[in-house]
């Protein structure tokens, strides 16, 4: 039995999967077994699809668990609309993730940029940095987070020795959520590896040919820096935009589950969960889900879009 | 594509020297830099540091001191912390150990499979295929929570552990997936033909080619599910109710109820505990989980 | 197997499709019928509301009524903390509900309008005789009783005598004293003390509290039928107290005070951060311990002079048993005995109130330690005044009660005045409870 490989060397010596010479009918051998080793795949697949099917048929529907799901229409839409808490929910995820992401980045980026010249035991300094990024999503970690911006926390201590006295930073509503923030920046770790790694790839003849034209340091970085590792940074950024819109474990430890104080931690996420899984308006967490879906779409959507205005691919 | 077989091929030796030690500019830019990098490193692991002494402070000592050395020690909210929820702490932490156990296995074995088969076999649908599962990478979880809740509710599967493990058997993990893919895609071609030409088929050639390479990556994803599994929060927050049943990350949010008798001692006892076993597969891993991360991050 | 790509996609479609219709019509079904007795498990499973003290404690309550029922076999669970109704809730909804359990005030109501609550007053195992009627009536709806009261309790304010002699201060009568003169001892705390100490802390954004203060006012939080029956006005006068409290120092400021939960030895009563504050009654010998034995009991500021008195004597809890139950009949023995076995109510202690059954409450009095029997005493003065008898929650209530936690925060941070939460919280009872 010849295999396909053999009848198509061509396709043996480029040596990927994708570009086989071209000719008709070609005979896909591996059907069957790509098929079987796609088994699971095909049963996480249909554990994807079919609720989301069925979610979005709730969305529409009033359904408490413990009776048949009723079919309301827009109602729920008109009741998102109308919500108030909900849109303090938008509020505070987006507050939050648009404070949070980009300096958390930011400093990815510094960090990066500041290791990437070379020193001493920098793998060390580099495991510091992401061990952090590990345990920030922990309940361990947010609980510390409690202790550490509490009223007699370790901040108000420091505060204190300058002769500033504060309250809870996690009672009061106006600096709850900045508690938060300062947990995910605290978590850089992973973008600065991604970032570290992306530097060390561009290439020293560049900035070398950079410094014989006479640019400066800070200007090799806007023109060669950022544009080769861009890429990388989009990356990263979509990333950690839709990682935080989903924040929720460090929303329901930091506030006992409540969302508070006043409702100033309450994530979009959190409240879903309290919608669905407290109240049991499984319907209308449904509804709150495909918004959530479409907002997140439409980000990626938009930073795909433009893309084009600042990512720079070496093609 | 030459660079990420550079990253990902952990065959070849670690470089010392090399670009990690770049010509370096003046001696008082390399001493600031240095401040930097150190400042910023304590200031990262000082929450870390701080927790762990506070756990062996008396608690009146916990809140009126900010250094990292105990003034006096104090053991007893590890012992008291251990036995203060319903169930001492090992139920918790062998319940969480079960899980992870379990989710290592399904990942491995179901994201392995399907990489192979993105990866190596030619098949029809494949491209539309593997850009379904990027797509689901994006996908927000929380639309598919509501109904999956239901299913699993009218199958009696709530309260027990199925809903958390039959999932990564399933090959749901598309970052697991991806990260497998990207590296048997560096993987020499000329293995598998060989290999067929001495008549093996596509099953042996993953069992016995493929998947031996790919111990790197497997090890990777091994450490990153860990990790993962360990921390999880909300699947197990949202499907367990009895707390003969609850992990780590729940048992440490019994501590904030208000039905409790507990201090932060405690507290912070039970969470070093806690965060003790993903330290120590950290310190074990780290270098997969660097590698491993760059690589997906470089796409 | 030949087929081309097309075929694949529009057959792999319609299959999800067609599963997911499958799946969408078969969500409607319940497994099993939660109104209706299910078959007998043989098991009496009870579940209860607690930490791992409580559990020891009602261990040998159950162990005690094993050995005079040996054929009864009993498993237990518990859940401690906010998420026992809502684990309930999901028992209930899959079917899977326990024979005997902890109903609280806030819930009872709602899984009795659902039906999947037993009707205990047909059932001859449960003696309700020695129970007064105003506390077993708290059980009823539409006639029929769903609850049998576990124990009563109250809330009564408290005050560290000890702190307050300490700065020389006089203790206030609290059988007469006033809003007022509770604000200004409370502020002559904190300017002794020099901040050390803080007056009061005000449960202003709690409920029960906020519904004690309507009560003097001659409204309520809601009326027979589950309706708001109070005034914005009133509200705002609630809230505005709070706010002159903090601004005459009597009160610390919202976020000077951290709270991981509320048991005693974390409270800052117990720890002596206040002098004065609101405690459920039966609490006291708990919240006395950790005080070191200066804690004072007594009646809520403003009781004697208004209108109507605001304190109400309340069930604890609940016990009730699934109408899904197939061991109703064993599961009733064992609620009797809890109720209203002497021995088993010493064994429970007064981590659930003051046990119902009048003649087990007084049985107790022998065995019980000083600070037990001083909340029982209060409890008994309380019973004994005119105060109005307290109805089940509505449904809903839980969702009011964390309407005006969070009301009550933005007000305590000045997002909006007063007179706007006022208004909020009418609103929101308005929207949850309907008019």
């Amino acid at each position: 039995m010849t295999t396909a490989l053999e009848a198509h060397p061509q396709a043996a010596e480029q040596g990927d999967p994708v570009s086989a010479a071209p000719r008709p009918k070609r005979k896909r051998r591996s059907d069957k077994a790509g098929y079987v080793f796609l088994l699971p795949w095909f049963g996480g697949v249909l554990l994807t699809f079919v609720p989301f099917f069925i979610s979005l048929y709730l969305a529409f529907t009033d359904y408490d668990l413990l009776t048949a799901p009723k079919f309301t229409g827009l109602d729920n839409i008109k009741a998102m609309l109308a919500d108030q808490k909900l849109h303090q929910a938008l509020g505070v995820t987006f507050t939050y993730t648009f404070i949070s992401v980009p300096i958390s980045l930011a400093a990815a980026l510094l960090v990066a940029v500041v290791l990437n010249k070379g020193m001493r035991g920098l793998p060390i300094y580099r495991s510091i940095y992401y061990l952090p990024s590990l345990l920030g999503g922990s309940v361990a970690i947010v609980m510390l987070w409690r202790a550490i911006f509490g009223a007699d926390g370790i901040v108000n201590h420091v505060l204190g020795l300058f002769g500033i006295e504060h309250g809870s930073w996690i009672q009061n509503p106006d600096t709850a959520l900045g508690v938060l923030v300062s947990l995910e920046v605290w978590s850089f770790g992973s973008p600065m590896v991604i970032f570290l790694a992306a530097l060390r790839q561009v290439p020293q003849e560049l900035y070398e040919a950079a410094a014989v034209d006479g640019a400066k340091r800070g200007r090799q970085f806007w023109s060669i820096t950022l544009p080769m590792i861009s890429p990388v940074i989009f990356f990263n950024l979509v990333l950690a935009l839709i990682g935080a819109l989903q924040t929720f474990t460090q929303a329901f430890v930091v506030s006992g589950g409540t969302g508070g104080p006043a409702g100033s931690t309450m994530f979009y996420n959190l409240y879903l969960y309290q919608q669905g899984f407290q109240n049991f308006n499984m319907g209308y967490a449904s509804a709150m889900a495909w918004l959530l879906l479409l907002i997140i779409a439409a980000f990626t959507g938009i930073n795909f879009y433009a893309q084009r205005y600042w990512v720079h691919y070496e093609n | 594509m030459a660079t990420i077989t550079e990253l990902v091929t952990v065959r070849k030796p670690r470089r010392r020297g090399g670009s990690f030690y770049r010509r370096t500019s003046a001696p008082w830019s390399r001493f600031l830099r240095h401040l930097f990098v150190i400042a910023v490193g304590a200031i990262m692991l000082y929450p870390l540091l701080w927790l762990l002494a506070s756990s062996f402070k008396p608690d009146r000592e916990i809140f009126s001191s900010l250094s990292i050395w105990p003034e006096h020690w104090d053991f007893t909210h590890y012992v008291e912390g251990w036995n203060a929820l319903e169930r001492p702490f090992q139920v918790y932490m062998l319940n969480s150990l079960l899980l992870c156990v379990l989710t290592i296995v399904g990942n491995l074995i179901s994201c392995s499979m399907a990489a192979y088969a993105f990866s190596r076999l030619d098949f029809r649908g494949r491209k539309g295929m593997f850009a379904l599962m990027l797509g689901t990478m994006m996908l927000p979880s929380q639309v598919l929570l509501v109904p999956q809740y239901v299913i699993f509710a009218k199958m009696g599967w709530l309260n027990t552990y199925l809903p958390l493990i039959v999932p990564t058997f399933l090959a749901t993990n598309a970052f697991l997936i991806f990260l497998m893919v990207q590296f048997m895609r560096a993987l020499p071609r000329e293995l598998d033909d060989a290999a067929r030409i001495d008549g093996c088929g596509s099953f042996s050639i993953y069992f016995r080619i493929v998947l031996p390479l790919c111990v790197p990556a497997l090890a990777t994803s091994a450490i990153f599910t860990f990790i993962g599994s360990w921390n999880e929060f909300f699947g197990p927050l949202l499907y367990l109710t009895n707390q003969d049943l609850y992990t780590v990350p729940l048992a440490l949010k019994q501590f904030m109820n208000t039905e409790g008798q507990s201090s932060w001692g405690q507290i912070f006892a039970m969470s070093v505990v806690s965060l003790a076993p993903v330290i120590g597969f950290f310190i074990a891993g780290q270098r997969y989980l660097i590698n491993g991360i760059a690589t997906t991050g470089l796409k | 197997m030949t087929f081309t790509f097309k075929r694949t996609i529009t057959s792999g479609l319609a299959v999800t499709a067609g599963v997911a219709l499958l799946a969408g019509c078969g969500v409607g079904d319940s497994p099993g019928d939660a109104t209706k007795p299910a078959a007998s498990t043989g098991e009496v499973e009870v579940v209860w509301k607690g930490d791992a003290d409580r559990a020891a404690s009602i261990q040998e309550a159950l162990d005690l009524f094993n050995e005079a029922n040996p054929d009864v076999k009993i498993t237990t669970d518990y859940q401690s903390g906010g998420e026992y109704m809502q684990k309930m809730t999901i028992r209930f909804a899959s079917g899977d509900a326990p024979d005997l359990m902890r109903q609280e005030r806030e819930t009872l109501r709602d899984y009795a309008d659902r039906g999947v609550l037993l009707d205990l007053s047909d059932m001859d195992e449960i003696d309700t005789s020695a129970i007064p009627e105003s506390v077993l009536e708290s059980g009823r709806v539409d006639d029929k009783l769903y609850g049998i009261p576990g124990g009563i309790t109250s809330f009564s304010y408290a005050i560290r005598a000890d702190i307050i002699e300490k700065y020389g201060i006089e203790v206030p009568d609290m059988e007469t004293w006033t809003w007022d003169e509770m604000i200004d001892t409370a502020a002559q705390v904190t300017e002794a003390s020099g901040g050390e100490v803080y007056g009061v802390d005000i449960p202003m954004g709690e409920i029960s509290n906020l519904g004690i203060w309507l009560r003097q006012h001659g409204e309520d939080l809601w009326d027979a039928d589950g309706k708001p029956a109070f005034t914005a006005a009133t509200v705002q006068e609630w809230f505005e107290m709070y706010l002159h409290a903090v601004e005459v120092g009597a009160q610390p400021a919202p976020d000077a005070l951290d709270a991981i939960g509320a048991a005693a030895d974390q409270s800052s009563l117990g720890q002596g951060f206040i002098a004065i504050g609101s405690i459920p009654t039966n609490s006291y010998a708990v919240f006395n311990d950790v005080a070191g034995g200066g804690l004072e009991l007594g009646y809520y500021p403003g009781e004697s002079q208004a209108e109507q008195r605001g304190q109400q004597v309340i069930p604890a809890l609940y016990w009730s048993i699934a109408a899904s139950s197939g061991d109703a009949d064993d599961a009733a023995k064992v609620l009797d005995f809890i109720v209203n076995d002497p021995e088993g109510a010493a064994l429970l202690g007064s981590t659930h109130g003051q046990p119902a059954n009048a003649d087990v409450s007084a049985s107790m009095a022998d065995t019980q330690s000083e600070d037990d029997k001083i909340a029982f005493d209060e409890i008994i003065k309380l019973s004994e005044l005119d105060l109005t008898a307290p109805v089940p929650d509505p449904a809903g209530s839980a969702e009011l009660r964390e309407e005006l936690s969070s009301i009550g925060d933005q007000v305590k941070f000045g997002q909006i005045t007063a007179e706007e939460g006022a208004q909020a919280f009418v609103d929101a009872a308005a929207s949850i409870l309907g008019e």
